[in-house]
């Protein structure tokens, strides 16, 4: 094939290509009233779309903003129901200790346990219970949500520090715990992948059970932006 | 964000879903998420 022809060959084939593209890869105006865009890079499920949309029903919102971000739009989206039930320092040791790196149990617990002091005395770390089926088996587990407005970082090292998040947050600063279930595995994965959670979602479609998700901790939008856009990761 | 269907056993991966700010590139990929 001539260069000639190669060249006519890539500019029809750009005919083609960019219209479908629209607006891909060009950057949002700048004098949006919106924030910005949440936008879904991998999916492996039907809830992954419409949760999107969802999320996209506060856009005027900045990333960061703490707000339950369910939209009466889309309403099969839900928290579940928690109950508040009394602080009891014993089972945030459990729930602080199963999220520890393994065999970071002490350091982790005893670093928490200092940096979560003032708060504690504060009465601004408190405890509670939902009863949902997340395994589908007809048979609810028992699920306990510690909420903590603390923020680690490790310091030169490798020691770990608790601090208070100077941007405290109901729908982020949670830690989870699988406390019964009648489901052995249930329990032992939730607990296995609680380190990661940090809320819990309910997705409903019709003609089907609710069906639960996590939200990733770590791959929240940052503050310092590490988690920000498509390259962010 | 990474979200995580927690039925069959734990969590398995749904979907990731980027916040892009306005004013910076949007990806590639379109999905259709606008409202």
């Amino acid at each position: 094939m001539s260069l000639r022809k190669l060249n006519w060959g890539i500019a029809g084939l750009l005919v083609i290509v960019l219209p479908s593209l629209g607006w891909a890869g060009q950057p949002q105006p700048p004098a949006s009233p919106f924030k910005g865009e949440y936008f879904v890079t991998r999916s492996q499920g039907a809830v992954c779309v419409p949760f999107a949309r969802n999320l996209n029903q506060f856009r005027r919102l900045d990333f960061d903003v703490c707000h339950p971000r369910l939209s009466e739009k889309y309403p099969q989206f839900t928290r579940p129901a928690w109950e508040e039930i009394p602080f009891d320092l014993s089972v945030a040791e459990t729930i602080i200790r199963n999220v520890a790196a393994r065999g970071q149990g002490d350091p982790y617990w005893t670093s928490w346990l200092t940096g979560s002091e003032p708060l504690r005395a504060e009465g601004k770390i408190t405890l509670w219970r939902t009863r949902i089926d997340i395994d589908g088996d007809g048979a609810p587990e028992t699920i306990l949500r510690l909420y903590a407005p603390l923020r680690a970082a490790y310091r030169p090292g490798g020691t770990m520090q608790w601090g208070i998040d100077p941007n405290p947050c109901v729908y982020r600063h949670n830690t989870f715990y699988l406390l019964e279930s009648p489901n052995d595995g249930t329990r032992e994965n939730f607990n296995r992948s609680a380190f990661i959670m940090a809320d819990i979602i309910i997705g409903q479609s019709e003609g089907r059970r609710d069906e639960y998700y996590a939200l990733d901790r770590s791959t929240f939008p940052s503050l310092d932006g590490l988690n920000i856009g498509p390259r962010g990761k | 964000m990474t979200v995580y269907s927690l039925f069959h056993h734990g969590a398995g991966r749904a979907c990731d879903i980027d916040w892009v700010p306005t004013g910076h590139y949007r990806p590639l990929k379109r999905s259709r998420t606008a409202p």
